[in-house]
């Protein structure tokens, strides 16, 4: 009779595995050997966990790890008030190193790493699950580390730790009760910051950039991480995993010096803290996404002193004079359209004429910047789609400009 | 004019009248009325009200009943019976007054969910506005990404698919923990589509569906929906594991129906071909219209569809002036291309008699409301004797008098079908089979389920006992996709498993079809389709020229081992037939027995399948322009079949049949020069024993028959004929006799297949061989499941066996043709020329009265 094996082979299934290792009853290098942990008690049985104490002048890069300054920024950000009143030594930092990307129920959190301050020391604790099975365990200790917290900051958490660690939860029957935590994501804050001048905003890169930390040769990619932990399931050789433990805590210990940092930049609104100059148009944008229109113009005037490159200086000006605009100060906004039309901005051009037709009630002026356009549009590499939208609608506005004008028209606007 | 009178006057029509083969009248049925229950919650009672429904059938009550006994029951009524209604009320019952409670629906079409949709919210609007229960929702591939976390959340009556349910609720049921928590019904529509290997797997998901359900605590009841079926107790029961009260007691009243068998009449009684269905179809079609009647056709393929279209529209159009516009709006089409809000249109215009007829793939046979029309055209039989009544089901309005026409194609399948109605109006002989248990499909699914939850070292699977699923879950721990400890399997591999899988298929490869597209400078590649490896070996080898929803192309590469099959549009004047050599080897007899004429067997088979080369065939002429050869792997297919042998007796007896003389002498110009060239080269002396001539001059037979060649000249090169004696060449005749008998009857069984087991006939492969070693070097015809391990089809067919060669025996008997033809026998060509003759006297010494023998 042949074994099942047999059967599925012969009626076509691809066995997609290569020669496994047999699974080795005696672990040669179990964890306890391979790094320094201890096993810890909980409801649901024993869970591992490995734990470091960083000083408090610790420093990753350029950054310490305590958030130095007030969060009144971020908390206008996430729309949570309890960031404004947070005391940093309350704030967890998370990270977990899993079995997959691609999420369900099949997907598993074999490490957690946690960071928090206690007393004056970077508390970093990692919580392994040295087999499926210790996973209950592992989750009771997360709970317990995460009572006295009242934030947690992750890197793509909202998207992918967060749930992942719910439903890990759930599958137990379990209620996790770090839900109501606020939460900040620095990912999606660090994109704001540094979409226009870095081309990759992962943590690693973010780390190297802006932190200035670099990693040891001890670091693993990310994307190996589940192969190694199954190899180790399967073999019980924990030596591979050692770089798992070190990629993971680096990445926690990173978060809270780039938190550190984030915060401290946000809170200055010279942009003195600031990394680089150019960043000084995204701070000024992050200000108006939060409705600080004050911050915002100050930041973009700043941006206008400094030599940046010149869709930097346009892109400001424009900003600039929208809320202006917004804020019915036309006096503000012309010079700096004009300044910007002088640069051969489309958008001026059109705002010109849109202020002198309708607030201004210069009919004649408006039908110069309309021109303009036109021209500039007919000679300018606009797309090709846009084109003729755009012609259109300035077609449309001089035609009315003309007939506002009748009597004024002469031989001379012919060209 | 009326319906009545229309068919009146067909009849008094010879041109039409004598082409009917049966007309059957099928009388009014009075409803069954009953008052609607005082226990229904007062919302339900006010919405009815509004609805116009003032009393209940008798089998909504009877399903109320049993539904609120807490029984799992299953409704087999007809077309238009208030199928959802009798479902819907005790559920939304139960929801109104159990606030936690939630039902999951689903439908195996959007279309359908979009439609259910509509009635419930009609049937909830009271209740929804008192705010006892949330809006019911649709929760599948189109609902948008920022409705569904509000979903997950709030709705209790949660519409979906099977592929939602597997490839996105299932693994994902953290986010659904509340709603499983609470899941008391679970409603099924249109079961009778879950059969073969689609039903295969939806069994093994409404399993995953069960064992998560348990999971959460809750235990939820079964109302399922089917078209007629000749095993509704089984294939429900198998289906969900569980038992189930069947009703098919129907209470809704009909009017009366005409239903009429067309068989379009022959231009070619020697070669038994036909006019064309088609355009009969067209015409009587055109009738019904001119009488006012509105009309529903049903066509098999999408292409038919647009040219039905096209013909009715250019009939019409002098009647309506030549408004094109005005044809356009009134002849409208319908399959799965057009856009959703173009559909919703049509059936509307449907329900309000604008539209006065519409031309429709089976896309229009589930559920969706288009009213009640006056007459209903399937333009050839559909496939299975379910579709039959649900397509023709959508004839009949009120008590008015309706009819359904069923035009005949010369597929023997239809030929059967005209020329037996009782099929269709008697009894329903076709079973939905399922095979749950089919280990390819099984494998798949226990893997989606660990994924979902780990298995406990104790646990089965449905009816699969704990044993049997370990033994997969170890296999799946050996191939490194699960992980054993603490009496459990858990998952830890980084995949997705339910991507994996096509609920529609069993097959491991699939081939991607691929068009090169050249524009935008870069040269990317676009998918047009795809298929298993198996039959991509046949049709899109290299060469092939291959048809894909009327576009034509041609294949230039395909790459097996990356699974793609790369093609560009081709505008030749030819087609292409794959060549394919099959051999049948045996793997293990589970039964046999003794029938009239030989044995027929049930076991597990290799079939291995290699295509050696293809013809090139010119369109229209059907020229051979050439042969090529091809050098690709065999398809190896591991799976379960039935055969028949002819015993020894049977083959003596064929040999001594006089009627088995050769068909002609006129084998082209020149033939007695060529005579004499072959038995001077074979030293007049038999090439088959070494028999010297002495009076009479040897045979001179063709090796490859004559028939098979386009040209004599080509029949007669030398190298294709041979000397041999009398009886050399009577025995030689008769094998090539006894080749093409088979080839024809394993032709007919397998086209004739269907009518026992509601499948396609691509479900089935076929082969014969005369001397086999299947059975003892007995010739042999055998048909096998397609599907890897079988599916339980052919089991099915050993059982029929002898229904199965009586109507074998009476299609050809009774076909016109003189040789044989794609209608009863097969095209020649293949194995052997014509052999319907052949056939039949195989045939009739299978038959068990043994009627069958000389007569033509």
């Amino acid at each position: 009779m042949p074994s099942l094996a047999d059967r599925l082979k012969s009626l076509g299934v691809q066995i997609g595995a290569q020669n496994l290792a047999p699974r080795q009853e005696q672990f040669p290098y179990p964890i306890e050997k391979v790094v320094g942990g201890e096993t810890l008690e909980t409801h649901y049985g024993l869970t591992y966990q490995v734990e470091e104490r960083f000083p408090a002048d610790h420093r990753h890069g350029n950054l310490g790890l305590l958030c130095t300054s007030p969060m009144d920024a971020l908390a206008a950000w996430t729309g949570d008030d309890r960031l404004r009143r947070l005391d940093p030594h309350a704030i967890a930092y998370i990270d977990t190193e899993t079995t997959g990307l691609s999420g369900g129920t099949g997907t598993y959190a074999f490490m957690i790493g946690i960071g928090r301050f206690s007393g004056d020391n970077f508390q970093m604790l990692q919580l392994f699950m040295r087999d499926p099975a210790e996973e209950p365990a592992q989750l009771a200790a997360l709970e317990q580390y995460l009572a006295p917290c009242e934030a947690l900051v992750t890197f793509n958490g909202k998207t992918f730790d967060l749930p992942l660690l719910r439903t890990r939860f759930t599958t137990h029957g379990l209620k996790p009760s770090f839900s109501d935590l606020a939460h900040i994501d620095l990912l999606h804050i660090s994109r704001r910051l540094w979409r226009d001048r870095l081309p990759s905003r992962t943590l690693g890169n973010l780390e190297y950039q802006i932190l200035g930390a670099q990693r040891t040769e001890e670091d693993v990619p990310g994307w190996m991480i589940p192969s190694l932990y199954f190899d180790y399931l399967r073999s019980g050789d924990a030596r591979p995993l050692r770089g798992v433990f070190y990629h993971n805590k680096i990445d926690v210990v990173s978060m809270a010096a780039l938190l550190n940092c984030i915060s401290g930049l946000l809170a200055d609104p010279s942009g003195a803290a600031l990394p680089d100059q150019s960043d000084l148009l995204s701070l000024a944008k992050f200000y108006e996404t939060i409705g600080d229109s004050a911050t915002a113009v100050l930041l973009y005037q700043e941006c206008l002193r400094r030599d940046l490159a010149e869709s930097q200086h346009l892109e400001a000006m424009l900003r600039m004079a929208q809320i202006y605009k917004r804020a019915g100060d036309d006096s503000a906004a012309i010079p700096l359209w004009k300044q910007a039309a002088f640069h051969w901005s489309l958008e001026a051009h059109i705002e010109l004429a849109k202020a002198y037709e309708h607030r201004l009630r210069d009919p004649a002026t408006a039908l110069e910047w309309t021109r303009a356009a036109i021209q500039l549009v007919t000679h300018q590499s606009v797309p090709a789609f846009n084109q003729s939208a755009l012609l259109a609608e300035l077609e449309h506005r001089r035609e009315r400009l003309e007939r506002k004008l009748t009597g004024s028209y002469s031989a001379a606007d012919d060209s | 004019m009326s319906v009545g009178k229309q068919i009146s006057a067909w009849r008094a029509d010879p041109s039409v009248g004598d082409n009917i083969s049966a007309w059957r009248q099928i009388p009014a049925r009075q409803s069954s009325l009953v008052p609607i229950p005082d226990d229904l919650p007062a919302e339900l009672r006010a919405s009815l009200q509004q609805l116009g429904i003032q009393t209940l059938y008798s089998h909504q009550l009877l399903a109320y009943r049993r539904a609120q006994s807490g029984l799992n029951i299953a409704l087999v009524t007809g077309t238009a019976s208030g199928k959802s209604l009798a479902y819907n009320l005790p559920v939304l019952a139960d929801l109104i007054q159990n606030l936690q409670a939630r039902a999951l629906y689903l439908f195996p079409t959007k279309a359908l969910a979009q439609d259910q949709l509509s009635s419930l919210k009609e049937l909830l609007a009271q209740a929804t506005q008192t705010g006892r229960l949330p809006p019911p929702a649709i929760y599948d591939g189109d609902t948008p990404a920022s409705h569904r976390s509000q979903i997950r959340q709030n709705t209790r009556l949660l519409l979906s698919n099977p592929d939602m349910l597997h490839m996105s609720i299932l693994p994902h049921h953290t986010n659904w923990a509340v709603f499983f928590e609470n899941l008391r019904y679970v409603i099924i529509d249109e079961i009778h589509t879950y059969r073969g290997v689609f039903g295969s797997h939806i069994a093994n998901v409404l399993r995953r569906l069960k064992r998560i359900a348990r999971h959460y605590g809750s235990r939820p009841q079964f109302l399922l929906t089917s078209a007629t079926i000749a095993n509704p107790q089984e294939h429900t029961s198998r289906l969900i594991e569980e038992t189930v009260s069947v009703l098919a007691e129907d209470g809704s009243a009909r009017g009366p129906k005409h239903f009429l068998l067309y068989n379009p009449p022959l231009v070619d009684a020697r070669l038994g071909l036909r006019r064309s269905a088609l355009q009969e179809a067209v015409r009587l079609t055109d009738d019904l219209l001119t009488s006012a009647v509105q009309t529903i056709v049903f066509a098999r393929s999408r292409r038919t569809v647009e040219i039905v279209l096209t013909y009715l529209r250019e009939k019409a159009a002098p009647h309506s002036g030549w408004d094109a516009n005005r044809e356009q709006q009134e002849l409208r089409g319908y399959r799965s291309g057009y856009l959703p809000s173009v559909r919703r249109q049509i059936e509307a215009g449907l329900r309000r008699g604008e539209v006065r007829a519409v031309v429709a793939t089976n896309a229009l046979e589930l559920g969706i409301d288009i009213g009640q029309l006056g007459a209903a055209v399937l333009v050839g039989y559909p496939g299975s004797i379910a579709a039959t009544w649900q397509q023709a089901g959508r004839a009949g309005r009120g008590s008015e008098l309706s009819a359904a026409i069923l035009v005949a194609t010369p597929a023997p399948l239809d030929q059967y079908l005209v020329t037996h109605p009782e099929y269709l109006f008697d009894r329903t002989p076709e079973q939905a089979l399922i095979d749950p248990n089919n280990p390819l499909i099984l494998l798949d699914h226990l893997r989606c389920a660990a994924f979902e939850l780990p298995f406990q070292s104790n646990e089965a699977f449905g009816n699969l006992p704990a044993g049997e699923v370990q033994e997969y879950l170890d296999y799946l721990t050996s191939q490194g996709v699960l992980h054993s400890s603490n009496a459990r399997y858990y998952w830890m591999a980084d995949q997705y498993p339910a991507q994996q899988i096509s609920l529609r298929n069993a097959s491991p490869n699939q081939i991607l079809l691929q068009v090169a597209d050249h524009n935008a400078g870069a040269e990317t590649l676009h998918t047009i389709g795809q298929i298993d490896q198996a039959s991509a070996l046949w049709m899109v080898h290299p060469q092939a020229v291959y048809l894909h929803e009327s576009q034509t192309y041609l294949v230039n590469e395909l790459n097996l081992a990356q699974g793609q099959a790369l093609l560009t549009p081709f505008a030749g004047d030819y087609y292409t037939i794959a060549m394919q050599d099959t051999q049948v080897q045996l793997l293990n007899l589970l039964t046999q027995e003794n029938v009239p004429g030989g044995m027929k067997y049930a076991g597990e088979l290799q079939v291995t399948t290699r295509v050696t080369g293809f013809r090139k065939i010119r369109w229209h002429t059907h020229e051979v322009l050439g042969i090529e050869s091809l050098d690709l792997p065999p398809t190896e297919l591991q799976t379960t079949g039935y055969w028949i042998s002819l015993s020894d007796e049977t083959v003596a007896q064929l040999r001594q049949n006089g009627l088995w003389t050769n068909d002609t002498n006129d084998y082209g110009p020149g033939w007695a020069l060529l005579r004499q060239q072959v038995r001077q080269r074979d030293g007049f002396s038999c090439q088959g024993c070494g028999l010297p001539e002495t009076d009479h001059a040897h045979d001179v037979h063709h090796i490859v028959p004559f028939r098979q060649f386009a040209s004599p000249q080509q029949a007669n090169q030398l190298s294709n004929l041979v000397s041999l004696c009398p009886a050399c060449h009577r025995l030689a005749e008769s094998a090539v006799r006894m080749r093409s008998g088979l080839a024809g009857l394993s032709y007919v069984m397998s086209n004739l297949a269907p009518i026992y087991l509601m499948c396609d006939t691509s479900d089935l492969g076929a082969h014969s061989d005369p001397q086999s070693p299947i059975a003892g070097n007995k010739p042999v015809v055998v048909v096998y499941d397609m599907v890897p391990a079988g599916i339980g089809l052919s089991q099915r067919l050993y059982e029929s066996h002898a229904a199965l060669i009586d109507a074998a025996a009476e299609l050809v008997q009774a076909c016109a043709c003189e040789d044989g033809c794609p209608s009863c026998v097969g095209p020649g060509g293949e194995q052997g020329s014509g052999g319907k003759q052949a056939t039949l006297a195989i045939l009739g010494l299978l038959h068990a009265s043994q009627t069958f023998s000389k007569e033509i």
